[in-house]
């Protein structure tokens, strides 16, 4: 049955499996069957780097065999109920129900509605209550999870932390429990003493009047108070993949991923990614030219990109670029940069690899005045700017993007006009060249902007985010102060955002409205031609949710927050003193210049210890 | 170019070429013809093949396919040729492929060919073999073989025009609900067994559904009467 549906859809090879680098594993020949979602179509997820590490990772052990399923496009899923077949692996073709594990990986909020769409799909009660002891566990990873509190009546576990550490002993206790004939509770109960590992239903929570948390308090005496996420302390040492998943259809990225660090050590104030995955903790140049040449020939990838937070940062750079492109210009193996920082050496180093040039220059200055670059800690000042383009123009480029957000902290009219006064000074300086120079070629500077979300673990995690009518507002108002014919002003729509922020910083009492979206017919919402904003406002109207409690409200530091039990091990006390800097106007210095004592010390690794 | 680099005009000797006959079924059906491309050519690169490029500006590799396989159809024969930088044992060609290759593709055979040779252009015919939902075709078979002329109803850029496809059907014959057929295909004349299924359904009066037959490429010839393997 499946071949007919098959024929019948669209892209049917995103459901074959197959792929080169597929593990192929006896199943009956396992103790442990993980399935491995990501909640969204399989082109993305498969352009997705974690999930090719996690892959690879838990394969390695010979008792697990982890497939994978990512979401169905809506053609495929419309078949598969229609003939009653139920979502399955893409490795075996096996129904999800019959996993012991079923694990999301949890990448962006707007995702959580395909979550609950994948469970109904695989027939697999969608509340944690509900499950029984035969159904699988469900667990959930990724950046999400540092405030999983609006998913934690789905899921049975989330893991807080890179993969690599816990999952070892997760996977060894849960083996040994079946053997010993144990429950799930029982099972639960061993699991949530392994570090990084949080377990939902463990946990009791009250409210004040006001909507606020009066308390979060742990229902077993067993349970400990707080989760501490994991990290891996020596990238060099540990797990990783000396080939790729090679998708037989096109995907976002088809490509070598290089991972050469993980953190960042900017501290922009905006940036839970920057906060979250602390301390910085770079992989040896070396190292990273053996594995990539592993990967270009198991793959047979013509691309590899090096992704990590700021790259530029990197301080074995250039010999690894240099390296790589030393290794691969002549064979026809390109190379993709990340945004760097505009100097002679990159700009030569961008010449050599075409695959920028046609891209064009990016900045991303976030905020338009050097008063808000203070402000979010954005170390990156408009001298830098128009020098690096200056240095271009005369070397040939003509394309510059700017990326910016409106609605950060403070902002004021003077702040977003700013946007428009920084574009037209690149627009001056390109015409400031000789004319000769020139070669008559158009400049062209796209200005992009987006909503800000203040998020969890960031100096702004107490910040109201602006309204959607505020952000429309606020978007006009630089529209209009653009008058130049070079530049292009681009902008997000407020209202994808303004959910963002909601889910974000949401609490346990959301489930109900994400519950009722997908009910009324919510998925794939970070789809633009799939979401739909009135489906989530009468969502939140029936389930009596009041988005802008979540989203617009100014809280205090000592509020109880949603995300108060799960420690990233930074400081609450360092975010406070951040979101009081930032409101000082003054800048923190970034890790590698000075240590600011965030409290991520304590992990005894990485830049902490350079 | 270079200054001192002189345009040398190739030898036809220096031209290594190699014919490719290969196999898709499975799951692998479920590929487009492009994506059937992507994946050949990062195989020849993982089978560390030395394939030769074009020249210019963006670089690909040099191969070409005979004629692309509908996604869905099943192919027991199909052939691409390949060029490469220097002679390769055609039995390692095949290993090293074969080993690079995700189950549902496996190259059957390789030869060396001349340089004027090349699949797309020498494809004259091909046979398949169907596997329809229904059976009791055999009058309408016996009338195709006996008439002289067959005109369908095809729509080429929006519009629809009438074809005459009589001379595009080489053998065709029927077991039960196994449909047999020598085809014309090819650059210089094509007819797609689809369009030959539709008009027999018609024919019955019956609703012809894409997804519930079976189609399979049998092999595929250089002449139009099925007879000189490609
Ligand atoms: S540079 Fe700033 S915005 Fe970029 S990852 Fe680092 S902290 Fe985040
Ligand atoms: S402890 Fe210091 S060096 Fe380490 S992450 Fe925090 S601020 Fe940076």
């Amino acid at each position: 049955m499946l071949d007919e549906i098959l024929l019948q859809v669209e892209k049917p090879g995103r459901y074959i499996g197959n792929e080169g680098g597929m593990e192929i594993k006896d199943p009956s020949k396992t103790d442990i069957r993980f399935a491995f979602c990501f909640p969204d179509v399989y082109e993305v997820g498969m352009s997705h780097l974690g999930l090719q590490i996690l892959y690879f990772f838990l394969n390695r052990r010979e008792d697990t065999y982890c497939e994978r399923a990512f979401a169905p496009w809506h053609d495929m899923e419309e078949k598969m109920r229609e003939n009653a077949l139920p979502l399955f692996s893409l490795e075996t073709f096996t129904p999800l129900k019959e996993f012991d594990f079923v694990g999301f990986t949890l990448q962006y909020e707007m995702s959580y509605t395909n979550v609950i769409n994948m469970l109904d799909l695989s027939g697999i009660p969608i509340f944690a209550k509900d499950r029984k002891e035969e159904d699988p566990l469900i667990i959930g990873g990724g950046p999400c999870t540092y405030n999983p509190e609006p998913l934690a009546d789905f899921f049975d576990i989330f893991y807080i932390g890179e993969g690599e550490v816990s999952y070892d002993e997760l996977l060894d206790t849960y083996k040994k429990n079946k053997k010993a004939g144990g429950t799930k509770f029982d099972f639960l109960k061993a699991a949530c003493r392994i570090k990084g590992i949080y377990i939902p239903s463990f946990y009791d929570v009250s409210y004040n009047d006001d909507g606020t948390i009066s308390a979060f308090t742990p229902k077993y005496d067993f349970v400990p108070k707080t989760v501490e996420k994991v990290i891996v302390k020596d990238l060099d040492k540990v797990f990783y993949p000396e080939k790729q998943l090679v998708p037989l259809i096109e995907t976002v990225h088809d490509r070598v991923t290089l991972e050469v660090f993980r953190g960042c050590i900017r501290g922009c104030r905006f940036c839970q990614a920057g906060y979250v995955y602390r301390p910085v903790r770079e992989k040896n140049h070396q190292h990273l030219l053996d594995v990539c040449q592993k990967l270009v020939e198991s793959s047979g990838h013509e691309e590899i990109s090096l992704t990590s937070l700021s790259t530029g940062d990197y301080r074995e750079f250039k010999p690894l670029a240099e390296g790589l492109l030393e290794k691969y210009s002549k064979d026809n193996v390109s190379i993709s940069l990340p945004s760097l920082r505009i100097d002679a050496f990159s700009l030569d180093l961008m010449d050599k690899v075409q695959a920028v040039r046609r891209s064009g220059l990016t900045f991303a200055p976030e905020a338009g005045s050097q008063r808000l670059r203070d402000v979010i800690n954005k170390g990156i000042t408009e001298e830098e700017i128009l020098k690096g383009c200056e240095l271009a123009f005369s070397g040939g480029w003509t394309r510059v993007k700017l990326y910016f957000m409106t609605g950060l902290p403070t902002e004021t009219k003077e702040d977003l006009l700013g946007i428009a006064l920084l574009a037209d000074k690149i627009v001056s300086k390109y015409f400031e060249i000789p004319k000769e120079e020139r070669k008559d070629k158009p400049i062209t500077v796209v200005a992009s902007a987006a909503c800000f979300v203040p998020k969890p673990f960031t100096a702004f995690q107490w910040e109201r985010q602006s309204t959607v009518d505020e952000f429309y507002e606020k978007q006009k108002f630089v529209k209009n102060s653009i008058t130049r014919k070079q530049i292009k002003y681009n902008y997000h729509e407020p209202e994808l955002s303004s959910l963002e922020g909601v889910l974000a910083r949401g609490d346990r009492r959301l489930s109900h409205a994400l519950y009722k979206a997908w009910q009324l017919g919510a998925k794939f919402d970070s789809w633009q031609e799939f979401f739909s904003y009135d489906t989530w406002l009468e969502a939140f109207k029936q389930t009596n949710t009041s988005p802008e409690f979540y989203a617009n409200r100014q809280r205090s530091y000592d509020e109880i927050l949603p995300w108060d039990h799960i420690s990233i091990g930074v400081k609450k006390e360092f975010f406070i003193e951040e979101a009081e800097k930032a409101k000082a106007e003054v800048v923190t210095p970034n890790c590698r210049k000075e240590c600011s004592h965030c409290g991520v010390a304590r992990f005894g690794c990485g830049v902490c210890y350079e | 170019m270079n200054e001192n680099e002189k345009f040398v005009p190739l030898r036809p000797e220096d031209i290594k070429k190699y014919r490719l006959k290969f196999e898709k079924n499975q799951k692998l059906i479920y590929i487009g013809h492009l994506d059937l491309l992507k994946l050949f050519q990062r195989s020849v690169k993982r089978g560390k093949l030395p394939i030769e490029y074009s020249k210019g500006f963006n670089p690909h590799q040099l191969m070409v396919f005979a004629i692309p396989l509908p996604l869905g159809m099943e192919s027991g024969a199909e052939y691409i040729d390949i060029r490469l930088t220097e002679d390769v044992p055609p039995e390692t060609i095949v290993s090293s492929l074969n080993a690079v290759f995700p189950q549902g593709i496996r190259i059957l055979e390789a030869r060396k060919i001349s340089f004027s040779q090349n699949c797309a252009a020498d494809v004259h015919s091909a046979d398949y073999t169907v596997i329809l939902p229904h059976t009791g075709f055999e009058d309408i078979i016996e009338e195709i073989n006996k008439s002289e002329s067959i005109q369908i109803e095809r729509t080429v850029k929006k519009r629809v025009k009438q074809t005459e496809i009589r001379p595009y059907i080489k053998k065709l014959s029927i077991e039960g609900n196994t449909l047999k057929t020598t085809l014309v295909t090819g650059s210089q004349g094509n007819l797609k067994p689809d369009d030959l299924l539709k008009y027999i359904y018609k024919c019955k009066g019956l609703e012809y559904i894409p997804y519930k037959v079976k189609i399979k490429r049998e092999e595929m010839y250089a002449d139009t009467e099925g007879s000189v393997k490609l």
